[in-house]
């Protein structure tokens, strides 16, 4: 009991006490990683951290559904075809060397897996750096925020051919399911706290949907958000009520992630971690320097946080193959990403935001 | 009544239905069958118990009442797509709500109407503990010694059994008043004084108790009445409200130095005082209404605790009279009907005339005086929380009395917030 107690004090005081020092320092982009820190340390207090595990999957459900609703055809026809086939290609050259790297260099092809979730870019840091002015500027911006889109394309390619006949199966049902019974329980009159309890209700049983037939809750959810996006009218309220919650969900998915994850005793384990967070970040610098999207415009840093989407991928992955790989891989790659985000964010910080190089 | 919105919702209840009972279906023909856990049917539960909300209440009824009947028809009492093991496990939720609530009631409880209804709410809250307790065991005591009821009809036993059920009569569900009251934004003497009445009754029947049990364990010759078994429960509602007044100073702080993120915050605050409540065993509903009292009448910062309320209630309410709903259970009532029908019909006529008569002697309006006894009808944690106990310190009798009271507790659920809809529409304070 004065565990639990001690627990809901402690994430209280973080919660209010993080986002004010950060808010006054001004690195705000830094925030959330502190979090998954805050959930490592409290995996060491017994917690029945077990029981835990079912909370993470309305989370990814969420996270699925929120990046789905971006993704509006008549938006992604703005863009030039040559502008999304590079985008398209950028992330599967950079998931597939990355994956290629991590199972040569690691001798276990299991590891391979989390290529794509250490692809992501942080819309949210990059947009700290560049400002939305000059063509140039919106084209690198354009460019980052259709690249989770990509990615979870990639993802969900991966796991159909990896994923047994019966889970795909389920997969395309449920995805095509939920899509259809969210637009009619969202097209009924609902007031605005209505409408986001119907989207945690959908939410939650979407992605313990996911849990009990062993399908990914981020894919699901995202198809979902996708088929919302393009055909129901209520998207834009919808979207505004799940992403104007998106700080308090992250803090407590990062948390809850860090809490079940944990840090193994093992020395291999910060070797993992380091070893990781090298491959990614010398691949990510290779494929920056690529002429496409005035990426190279910029200085490198600004591309190395992979942000919480990244987090948000890694857990959907363990989550479904946590089985075939061993306990430090995972906490490896969260270290990995802690590690590229603050290179990212503090190499950003002190060199000279906004110039070009 | 818009015909098209009920056609639309109640498809929609089919539609959820159907696919909640495929998922269950479909996953027993898993290789690897996962048990579903009670997030599932969390999920489920959110989302029917809402649409049944809006359905009922485009037929005139509180949302709440909806809720409450998505959870007893899809839980264990009728369909049971939502199995009692799920309902157990989410249980926890509910004790974090009744924080929230019981944050909410305080919250919305002016010092200054108070002062201008003392004289009504003493008035009503003295008439209801004296005319309730008497008339309940006046009645109720011949009634079960010659029932005949496994376990109840002795002499002895009956008394005992008399005076549990003359508490349950005097207590009420502050919850459901606070819903009904948010749900139609009621505002006026009316809600001031069944609110008021409310909050007070809430310290009386825990006194009540105290008193009864002392009285039982003297009656059934346990243990001598004793004053220092008094003394102990009174001390823990002193300190239940010391611990509710520093809680209260507490959040005064926060929305003075941080106030941001409202509504974050008071879940945070709900879900806290309800740890510390258990873990220091205090009166986790006194403490709470008492620290959102304090916030509101002795602080610039109420409007700010309201908001964050007003921000989060929708979802807390449906999950926690769903759950609510679902944890109701009515297999004890065939057997125990005439003397549930019997008791629930002469609580209310108790609660009717003890209205009356303590809003005539008080002077309040007339509105107060007819209707406000719709505001006092409703049983649920408090009285479920009376039950438990008295089945743990006496169970040969305290079964069969809890199974009486769980029956009382769930018909009462279901028309008091319909009644004191109807009393709050009557009184003028909200529109029909």
């Amino acid at each position: 009991m004065f565990t639990r107690l001690f627990v809901i004090v402690a994430v209280a005081a973080v919660y209010f006490s993080v986002s004010i020092i950060f808010r006054k320092r001004k690195i705000s982009t830094f925030v959330g990683m502190e979090y998954l820190i805050l959930g490592f340390l409290l995996s060491k207090l017994p917690l029945g951290q077990a029981l835990l595990k079912p909370l993470l999957f309305p989370f990814l459900g969420w996270i699925g559904l929120l990046i789905g609703l971006e993704a509006d055809f008549h938006y992604l026809k703005e863009f030039p075809r040559n502008f999304l086939l590079k985008a398209g290609l950028w992330v599967t050259g950079l998931v597939s060397v990355l994956a290629l790297a991590l199972a040569g260099f690691t001798g276990q092809p299991a590891v391979a897996i989390f290529a794509p979730a250490l692809a992501p870019v942080s819309f949210r840091t990059v947009s700290h750096f560049i400002p939305a002015k000059g063509a140039e500027n919106r084209t690198v911006l354009f460019f980052v925020s259709i690249l989770p889109f990509f990615i979870l394309l990639l993802l969900t390619g991966v796991q159909t051919l990896i994923l047994p006949l019966h889970s795909l199966v389920y997969l395309l049902c449920f995805s095509t399911l939920f899509a259809i019974f969210s637009r009619a329980l969202l097209s009924l009159n609902h007031n605005p706290e209505g409408l986001l309890l119907v989207l945690i209700g959908v939410i939650i049983l979407l992605s313990e949907t996911c849990a009990v037939f062993g399908i990914s809750p981020l894919a699901v959810s995202f198809f979902a958000g996708v088929y919302l996006a393009n055909t129901c009218k209520k998207c834009d309220p919808v979207y505004h009520d799940i992403a104007a919650d998106e700080k308090p969900l992250y803090m407590l998915f990062l948390l809850l992630v860090g809490m079940l994850a944990g840090i193994p005793n093992r020395p291999e384990f910060f070797l993992s971690a380091l070893f990781m967070a090298l491959i990614a970040g010398i691949l990510r610098f290779v494929f920056i320097r690529i002429p496409w999207f005035h990426l190279k415009d910029y200085t490198w840093a600004y591309f190395m946080a992979p942000g919480g989407l990244a987090v948000a991928i890694g857990t959907d992955i363990w989550i479904q193959n946590g089985n075939s790989l061993s306990e430090t891989w995972f906490p490896a790659f969260l270290v990995a990403v802690m590690l590229l985000q603050a290179t990212g964010v503090l190499s950003g910080k002190s060199g000279k935001a906004g110039d070009m190089i | 009544m818009n015909r098209k919105t009920i056609g639309s919702v109640l498809l929609n209840i089919i539609g959820v239905s159907v696919l909640f009972f495929l998922i269950v279906a479909g996953s027993s023909t898993l290789p690897h069958s996962t048990a579903f856990g009670p997030y599932l049917a969390l999920g489920f539960l959110i989302i029917v118990a809402y649409l049944s909300g809006i359905l009922v209440k485009e037929l005139g009824f509180p949302a709440l009442t909806g809720n409450l009947l998505a959870g007893i028809l899809f839980g264990p009492s009728v369909f049971s797509l939502i199995s009692r093991t799920d309902i157990q496990a989410l249980n926890f939720i509910n004790t974090i709500a009744l924080s929230f609530i019981a944050l909410s009631a305080g919250g919305e409880l002016k010092l200054k109407s108070l002062r201008e209804n003392f004289k009504t709410i003493s008035g009503i809250t003295l008439s209801h503990t004296i005319l309730i307790l008497g008339g309940t065991l006046l009645v109720m005591v011949p009634f079960l010694r010659t029932s005949g009821i496994e376990g109840l009809s002795g002499p002895k036993v009956a008394w005992m059994a008399a005076i549990v059920l003359a508490v349950v009569a005097v207590a009420k569900s502050p919850a459901s008043t606070i819903a009904v009251i948010n749900e139609y934004r009621a505002k006026g003497p009316f809600t001031d004084v069944v609110l008021g009445v409310t909050m007070v009754k809430d310290v009386v029947v825990l006194i009540i108790f105290a008193v009864s049990m002392a009285l039982i364990r003297g009656i059934g010759g346990e243990i001598p009445f004793s004053l220092s078994f008094l003394l102990h429960t009174f001390g823990d509602i002193f300190l239940s409200a010391g611990a509710g007044l520093v809680y209260g100073g507490l959040m005064i702080l926060f929305y003075r130095y941080v106030a941001r993120e409202v509504t974050v915050f008071i879940v945070i605050a709900a879900f806290l005082a309800d740890e510390l409540a258990h873990f220091a065993g205090l009166e986790q509903m006194l403490m709470c209404m008492i620290a959102g009292f304090v916030v509101q009448n002795f602080s610039r910062q109420g409007p700010l605790m309201i908001e964050g309320i007003e921000k989060s209630h929708l979802p807390i309410y449906v999950i926690f009279f769903s759950i609510a709903g679902a944890g109701l259970d009515f297999s004890y009532f065939r057997t125990v009907a005439v003397l549930v029908t019997l008791f629930i019909l002469l609580r209310t006529g108790l609660i009717f005339l003890s209205t009356f008569a303590g809003a005539k002697l008080s002077g309040a309006s007339s509105a107060v005086e007819k209707y406000a006894w719709t505001g006092f009808l409703t049983n649920a944690g408090l009285t479920l929380s009376i039950a438990i106990l008295v089945e743990k310190a006496f169970p040969d009798w305290g079964k069969p009395l809890k199974a009486i009271i769980i029956s009382v507790i769930a018909i009462n659920q279901i028309a008091g917030p319909v009644l004191f809809k109807i009393g709050l529409v009557k009184s003028g304070e909200i529109s029909g």
